[in-house]
């Protein structure tokens, strides 16, 4: 039975795991600790079979589960998954274990409820990634914040409650307004079709008229935007960042943040083609009172807020005193990336974003869980109060080192594999977004180096620092898988690139119809002349 | 260096410069040789002389020293000029774009007060005060004494009225 349930099990193994939580007692605080990991574990372990039983070559979803939930309006229980939410879910349930394990000593106070409220949080993500109906998308995505919001409020820092009536209010905003485009779809398909189905698969097959694509698209992004989180909506994530204990912060910057990058690949790419591709059906002196004219559609609206998002971004983390915020403001820019790359609507940045998304929870992830091994043991963030760690710190100094050369794009590390194919995407489709691109990139640099810098190296200045003991073996578990990761995304990114070679080709064929013969056709021509073949099929006939 | 000159040579056509080649290598490898023998000369044979050129030219001395000022110039022109825009930004982030979204909190909160006020002095003002009904009542209530008789007289009474209204007119 659990064969043809593989999803449900996914998704519900840390649910159940929290249910029986309840029954322990609080005061057996380590029991709870063990229990909570290993449930966590076997989360990790159970997702693992999605990897090998998954057929790279299939066309649409996989592992299908369906079943009729609220047949009176046409809502259904429905699972099924592509190689793009295969590898969100393997992020998941990776990264959440290394949560979970990374919360061992960090959490003292209310211990239960932590670790039930993290299991619950991980079954709300993972149901996001797999529901193909609207209806429970949004259910799970609603769910999601409920665990969230008391991670920060309960175990967050000193302004923990402004954090997290923030975080929960603006999100909220977003996915409201995603809602009312999710019933907008729901009756334009039922006066199409005389079907009342919340099914994503069967919405997608619409054609719809240019005004519910501006329309729809509109109230879409807002509630992905608000997620992801683009400028000019990105103030929540500083504040839930830096007041969220660490496990929470690696979950937020490693997982929360991909629903919104998701929900523009999986929704607004394939539903509302013409409204990704327009450029221009805005005119800026509608909004300077006729004094500038000047045209530009959706897209240019939106790659310009990536844009700004990425260099913006980096020049705020820049100059961070606080650690946490850095790495919460790099976020915003790392993110910029993703959008940048879904939105140049070409197979390689598409491809780029999907794995830089992964890499960003990989490095981002780490850089967390630095901060988070660091605070334990001083309890300040101030960069200053740190520097020349690296004396008495050797193990944390190289892993630390490691992940700052991930987050920065080094080659051989998966930050590389994943900026490069996004700005390959983006010079493909116009030169001076990959040009942009680059500035966040040497920016992204600067600050990350600088950031080491002053931790990590000269001589220790602040007494406190001299006695700083070393990673113990639990911290140095929660951090040398993900270097691996690093690594092997860095060195061999075949394998990913695969699972998602088909949803992308899709997507692609979806929004830009004919993209592919296009290209067959531009390299079947005489002449090598690149410019030519860029100008026929705007990306090079060169990718297996 | 020899390959690349070789494709160059392959692709233009042309006799690989040889001569070029030597006369590069040579005079590298000469300033090489110089450089070796003025350090020879300032550190081992005669180490006064540095002192010497030192006072004597001592404008060069400094720039020489300070790289030619290039790290200062470049902070100043870039380094730091980044880190004021960096510092702009993170003050216009807090104040302006979370200064907005705090700004429509505050919005919100406002209207939320207005709203709570007309509420309490107004919709809930009826409700809180009923005592005020129970005392505007009061006259109904001494008429209305369920006693037939007093109905009856009262009835009597307002026909009188009513009647002597339309002789009197």
């Amino acid at each position: 039975m659990f064969h043809n349930h593989l999803l449900s099990v996914v998704a519900y193994t840390p649910m159940v795991g929290a249910l029986l939580l309840l029954f322990v007692n609080k005061e057996s605080k380590n029991f709870i600790r063990w229990f909570a990991n290993i449930v966590a574990g076997v989360g990790f372990l159970v997702s693992l079979p999605l990897l090998t039983r998954f057929d790279v070559n299939a066309e649409g979803f996989q592992f299908i589960e369906r079943a009729s939930w609220i047949p009176a309006i046409g809502v259904e229980y429905y699972f099924g998954i592509d190689g793009i939410s295969l590898l969100l879910i393997i992020l998941t349930t990776g990264l959440g274990f290394l949560a979970v394990l990374s919360s061992w000593t960090a959490i003292e106070e209310r211990v239960k409820e932590y670790y039930i409220f993290m299991l619950l949080l991980q079954t709300g993500m993972l149901g996001v990634f797999m529901s193909l109906d609207f209806f429970l998308f949004y259910v799970f995505w609603e769910v999601m914040l409920v665990p969230m919001y008391f991670l920060i409020g309960v175990w967050g820092g000193p302004r923990k409650l402004y954090a997290a009536i923030k975080f929960f209010l603006y999100t909220l905003l977003g996915s409201v307004v995603m809602l009312l485009g999710i019933l907008a779809l729901y009756f334009y398909n039922y006066k199409m079709t005389g079907v009342l189905t919340f099914s994503i698969p069967e919405l997608q097959k619409l054609a719809l008229p240019w005004s519910y694509q501006f329309w729809l698209f509109l109230a879409f992004f807002i509630g992905f935007a608000i997620k992801v989180p683009m400028f000019p909506f990105h103030t929540w994530l500083p504040d839930a960042h830096v007041e969220a204990p660490t496990a929470g912060s690696v979950i937020l910057a490693g997982v929360l943040l991909k629903m919104g990058t998701y929900g523009f690949v999986r929704f607004s790419l394939p539903m509302f083609p013409d409204a990704v591709k327009d450029t221009a059906s805005l005119n800026l002196s509608h909004f300077t009172f006729g004094l500038i004219h000047y045209r530009f559609g959706l897209l240019q609206l939106v790659v310009f807020l990536s844009i700004v998002g990425i260099i913006y971004g980096a020049l705020v983390a820049m100059m961070q005193k606080d650690a946490k915020k850095l790495v919460a403001y790099s976020s915003v820019s790392h993110l910029g990336f993703c959008m940048l790359g879904l939105f140049a609507l070409n197979p390689n940045g598409i491809s780029g974003s999907i794995i830089q998304q992964i890499n960003h929870g990989i490095s981002t992830g780490a850089l967390f869980l630095i901060v988070g091994i660091i605070y334990e043991r001083r309890h300040t963030r101030e960069i200053s109060e740190y520097g020349g760690l690296s004396h008495v710190m050797p193990t944390f100094a190289t892993l630390f080192l490691i992940i700052t050369m991930s987050s920065i794009g080094l080659p051989l590390l998966n930050g590389f594999i994943g900026e490069f194919t996004i700005l390959a995407g983006a010079f493909q489709r116009r030169i001076s977004w990959g040009v942009y691109g680059c500035v966040g990139i040497v920016l992204g640099a600067a600050y990350m180096l600088w950031l080491y810098q002053r931790m990590m190296f000269g001589q220790i200045t602040n007494p406190k620092n001299e006695k700083l003991k070393d990673l113990n073996l639990r911290e140095f578990a929660t951090l040398f898988p993900l270097v691996i990761m690093a690594f092997w995304i860095g060195i061999y990114p075949k394998p990913i690139f695969r699972y998602i070679e088909k949803p992308v080709n899709q997507i692609v064929e979806k929004v830009q119809p004919g993209f592919f013969s296009r290209q067959q056709q531009a390299s079947q021509l005489p002449t090598a002349d690149w410019r030519l073949r860029m100008a026929q099929g705007r990306t090079p006939a060169t990718k297996q | 260096m020899e390959p690349v000159l070789e494709v160059s040579a392959l692709e233009t056509g042309l006799h690989p410069a040889e001569a070029t080649e030597w006369v590069v290598m040579l005079v590298s490898v000469g300033i090489a040789l110089l450089g070796w023998m003025v350090a020879r000369t300032f550190y081992l044979k005669n180490p006064a002389l540095p002192e010497r050129l030192k006072t004597r030219f001592r404008a060069l001395y400094i720039t020489l020293l300070n790289k030619y000022w290039v790290d200062e110039i470049y902070d100043m022109l870039f380094v730091n000029r980044t880190k004021d825009l960096g510092n702009f930004l993170a003050r216009f982030d807090l104040s302006v774009i979370d200064g907005g979204v705090n700004g429509s909190a505050w919005l919100t909160r406002l209207t939320a007060s207005v709203s709570g006020f007309l509420d309490y002095w107004f919709v809930d003002f009826a409700v809180r005060r009923s005592d005020l009904i129970y005392y505007m009542s009061y006259p109904m209530r001494r008429i209305q004494t369920g006693i037939i008789q007093n109905y009856a007289a009262l009835t009597i009474a307002g026909i009188l009225l009513l009647v002597s209204y339309f002789f009197m007119k």
